[in-house]
């Protein structure tokens, strides 16, 4: 049937343009316009030499044999591999079992759950890693000198320098990511099947196994995707706390690269290449899953109605278990933050400690110059490239999971790639460009707006086209018999019923564009500053304190702004209570 | 279909559009403002400063604290009531956006402050001019290159920062190789990449000795932090008990605070040099040279003196003066630094 809608599509537009093709033209080119300068730059820079004024560029196979020829590349990507794959995991074991006791039973204190859960995504990785080597290094972690009043021993029960900690600080600050696609999954899945497994007398184990994981399996592919591939690009984690224990990750090579002067930004690209076929290997994967693409639709024209189940006693230990997860997630590192914002310096808690307490630090960071201003500039952007985002991510989406466009695969793929791009070069990528292309761009917002709308599209086209392949086409098909056009089926049909995936995809992109920074850095002019700017010049300036300061601000505003949208927007599906 | 040739257009078009990127767009370039960096008539601070006042503006691109910047612009715009926006962020950045803008002819940036190596790199690429200034001779005639394309205006020293609760001053050895008394075993810290360190230290001692020493300095395995900020917070905490190699600016903000932390300056004291620069094709040079007199004016390095920045004037006491010092070549040939990288990699890292 969509073959015919589209058809019809197709047959129409010989004869008249009609608005949708002017939307769908609009949206495929820009997507191909963003994701192509980035990775154009990088592909055509990982076969240049270094260029300088004394030396131009020269073409050269050079900067793929020094990656790939040394035994040195393979040792690091294992170390990535090993670290992405366990963050990953972890991340999507935490989220998805969350996820699915929050959407599916009737566990206790539920609307606290999504505020909850969100909140760590907000803080920048450094100041999260920092807390938590605050929390468990071996010598001044909080936990292991608690643990050792207690036992008398003064053995360390816990080290975060290691790859277990490394996992371990990873996975569980990206958990909310798996918490938050998984989430979208579940809400669009009709519970009927489950029922039926039910009735005829299957556990409530089994029906999550055999039916509920089933059926979620394209969303847990995308999440997984996502997850493994943000971990290998993770930066912070591996530096502060791989490197004193010896672990070297393939990120810092790529780092190391393109800070050098000549930069080796063709190095670093050749060193990308790898990542990128990982992400069109994974996209490859999901759309191989998706090409029967009725098998994961639950929901069709009959009723549908998300429900939840009583669990009866378990609903307390589920309501425990949430409880633990918070307590290590979000307490633990938020009171760190919170008692080092109230020093002047971060001391381990005493009593003597607790005698300088003090709001210096706030004062401080609301004195900050442009701080004001740096508030702004992130609303803007954050909220702006989330809308955009999801707006023409969803078209795209449409097209990939509904369409049989030739080259959808290709589009599917480009409009993924970014999120293997390292932040450094696509930055660097996009001030080249609109550096060369003065369109009136660069040194303005706009040019942020860009790259972040570039970097964040994967984060949009992932959780929508799950919740496309989620929904039966035979809606839309209904919707097109009755006689509707394709921009008013695509606004009351698709877009209501893919609401928990754009949903999802919105918040997601909305807090962690307030957090970038590697692309913000080369980016940002006078005037420009953004949110990140500021808390990474806290950083290199030292003020720890005010650092403190500012994460735990984040954490809150957020926490109270989810909190709202919830009692205010009980209609966004995901957030109903 | 006519949806096939659309996408094939667009795709076409997305191509033509990035190779158009290789092929600049020729631009109107502002004069070169060598004339005015290098007139030295009697009436040269009136042209400046009536000059400065008709551009009223200039841009700054440093990688100065802005807890220090901040501070020292506003004292420039008072004196001289010339506006400064600044653009702050690491060396490295600094480096790619001035070389990136210059290559597309965007001449937005007048001054450039910021780690010498960076600067030499900006020297190299034609990007900065010599001008002059009538504060040289209070300066360490090693703030001086050459070539005279930059003024080194302030150092950062790589000193021993240590937590006061767990080591004496006393303690803290004269030199480096004192540090390699066993008794330090398992008390002492190093930074991830300072390589450029350890190539300091060897010219300093010489091929053997240094060798010599870091071998046995690798020998009692320092623990290694990534970032001079996040070492000097952590000895400030008590997790590492003396960091060999913390910037004293790190730790002197602790201690400023009240925080458990001193530094010593340890022989041979390790120095990099930071200079200010003048963009050659600046769009404000007038207020740029306004700006390099002020900020190497005895005004200026007692500002930098007071936020214990180290500044180059030979009037101010600093470490420099008690201390055998080293200082990190800025034109240091790309093939030693990657040696001294191998070496500190294989001795620290594994």
């Amino acid at each position: 049937m969509t073959i015919i809608a589209t058809t019809a599509i197709f047959d129409s537009t010989r004869q008249r343009l009609e608005p949708q093709w002017i939307v769908i033209g609009v949206c495929i080119a820009l997507v191909v316009w963003l994701a192509l300068v980035p990775l154009a730059f990088l592909l055509w820079q990982s076969f240049l030499t270094p260029q300088t004024a004394a030396e131009p560029a020269r073409f050269t196979l050079e900067n793929y044999a020094a990656a790939y020829a040394s035994g040195e590349t393979a040792r690091l990507l294992g170390n990535s591999l090993t670290f992405a794959v366990g963050a990953a995991a972890l991340s999507f074991v935490l989220g998805t079992a969350f996820a699915w006791i929050n959407e599916r039973t009737n566990t206790a204190f539920k609307s606290l759950f999504l505020a909850l859960a969100l909140v760590p995504l907000v803080i920048p990785s450094v100041l999260f890693t920092v807390a938590w080597i605050f929390l468990a290094s071996p010598k001044i972690g909080i936990v292991n000198l608690v643990l050792q009043s207690w036992t008398g021993s003064d053995a360390a029960f816990v080290d975060i320098y290691s790859l277990g900690g490394m996992i371990w600080v990873d996975g569980l600050h990206y958990s909310p990511m798996a918490f938050l696609l998984m989430t979208a999954a579940f809400r669009s899945m009709d519970p009927a099947l489950e029922e039926a497994a039910l009735m005829s007398g299957a556990g409530l184990l089994q029906v999550a196994r055999r039916i509920t994981f089933r059926l979620a399996w394209p969303a847990a592919v995308a999440a997984l995707l996502i997850l493994f591939v943000r971990a290998i690009e993770s930066f912070e984690v591996p530096a502060l706390l791989g490197l004193p224990a010896g672990i070297e990750v393939y990120t810092s090579a790529i780092y190391q690269a393109v800070n050098k002067y000549p930069s080796e930004v063709g190095l670093a690209s050749a060193y990308a290449v790898v990542l990128l076929l990982i992400t069109a290997l994974c996209v490859y994967t999901q759309s191989r899953l998706s090409r029967h693409d009725t098998r994961f639709a639950t929901v069709t024209g009959k009723g549908f109605r998300s429900r939840r189940v009583d669990i009866g006693r378990w609903r307390y230990l589920t309501a425990a278990l949430f409880v633990l997860y918070f307590a290590v997630l979000v307490l633990l590192p938020f009171l760190v933050l919170l008692w080092s914002s109230l020093q002047k310096f971060y001391s381990v808690p005493s009593r003597a400690a607790l005698a300088t307490v003090g709001l210096d630090a706030y004062r401080n960071l609301l004195d900050h110059p442009g701080f004001a201003a740096s508030v702004l500039n992130s609303a803007l952007l954050s909220l702006g490239s989330a809308t955009f985002v999801m707006l023409v991510t969803s078209v795209i989406c449409w097209i990939v999971v509904r369409t049989r466009m030739p080259g959808r695969l290709l589009l599917d793929s480009l409009t993924s790639l970014p999120l293997a791009i390292p932040g450094l070069v696509l930055g660097l990528a996009v001030m080249v460009c609109y550096l060369k292309l003065d369109v009136g761009v660069y040194d303005t917002l706009w040019i942020m707006f860009i790259a972040y709308v570039t970097r964040f599209m994967p984060y949009g086209l992932r959780p929508t086209t799950t919740s496309m392949l989620q929904i039966h086409k035979e809606l839309e098909e209904s919707a097109a018999m009755s006689g509707a056009s394709w921009a008013t089926t695509f606004r009351r049909i698709v877009l209501p019923l893919i609401k928990p995936g754009l949903i999802a995809g919105w918040i997601y992109v909305v807090i962690v564009a307030v957090r970038e920074l590697s692309s913000s850095i080369l980016l940002y002019s006078p005037g420009t500053e953004v949110i990140s700017i500021t808390i990474w010049e806290l950083w290199q300036n030292g003020q720890y304190v005010e650092l403190s300061a500012a994460g735990v601000m984040l954490m809150s505003v957020l926490f109270c702004l989810v909190m709202l949208a919830q009692v205010a927007g009980r209609k966004f599906a995901i957030i109903e209570p | 279909m006519a949806w096939m040739i659309g996408w094939k257009q667009v795709l076409a078009a997305a191509i033509m559009s990035v190779s158009a990127v290789a092929v600049a767009p020729a631009q109107d370039e502002p004069a070169e403002a060598s004339a005015i960096y290098l007139y030295q008539g009697a009436d040269r601070d009136q042209r400046l400063l009536a000059g400065g006042r008709r551009e009223g503006t200039l841009v700054l691109y440093t990688s100065l604290a802005t807890t220090e910047a901040v501070p020292l612009i506003g004292a420039f715009e008072r004196k001289y009531g010339v506006k400064v926006q600044l653009w702050r962020a690491l060396s490295e950045n600094i480096l790619q956006r001035t070389i990136a803008e210059a290559r597309a002819r965007r001449h937005s940036v007048d001054v450039i402050e910021t780690n010498s190596p960076e600067v030499e790199a900006l020297a190299r690429e034609g990007l900065i001019g010599e001008f002059s200034n009538p504060h040289v001779a209070d300066l360490h005639p090693w703030a001086l290159p050459p070539h005279r394309l930059w003024i080194g205006d302030r150092v950062d020293l790589r000193v021993a920062a240590f937590n006061t609760g767990k080591v004496r001053r006393d303690e803290i050895p004269a030199t480096y190789e004192g540090f390699l008394d066993p008794a330090w075993k398992g008390r002492i810290a190093v930074e991830a990449a300072d390589d450029e360190w350890l190539g300091a230290v060897m010219k300093y001692w010489g091929e053997d000795r240094g060798t010599a020493f870091v071998r046995r300095l690798a020998a009692l395995k320092p623990d290694v932090r990534k970032g001079h900020v996040l070492i000097a917070q952590l000895v400030a905490v008590g997790e590492v008990t003396v960091a060999l190699t913390a910037y004293s600016g790190n730790a002197e903000s602790i201690k400023r605070k009240g925080g458990p932390v001193d530094w010593a300056p340890v022989e041979p004291l390790v120095g990099r040099l930071q200079a200010i620069a003048l963009a050659r094709q600046a769009p404000h040079p007038h207020a740029a040279l306004l700006f390099a007199d002020f900020l190497l004016s005895p005004e200026g390095m007692q500002l930098l003196q007071e936020m214990s920045r180290v500044p180059t004037s030979r009037a101010m006491p600093t470490p420099l003066d008690t201390t055998k010092y080293v200082l990190v070549d800025p034109a240091q040939p790309r093939e030693e630094a990657v040696k001294w990288q191998r070496i500190w990699k294989e001795l620290f890292l594994k």
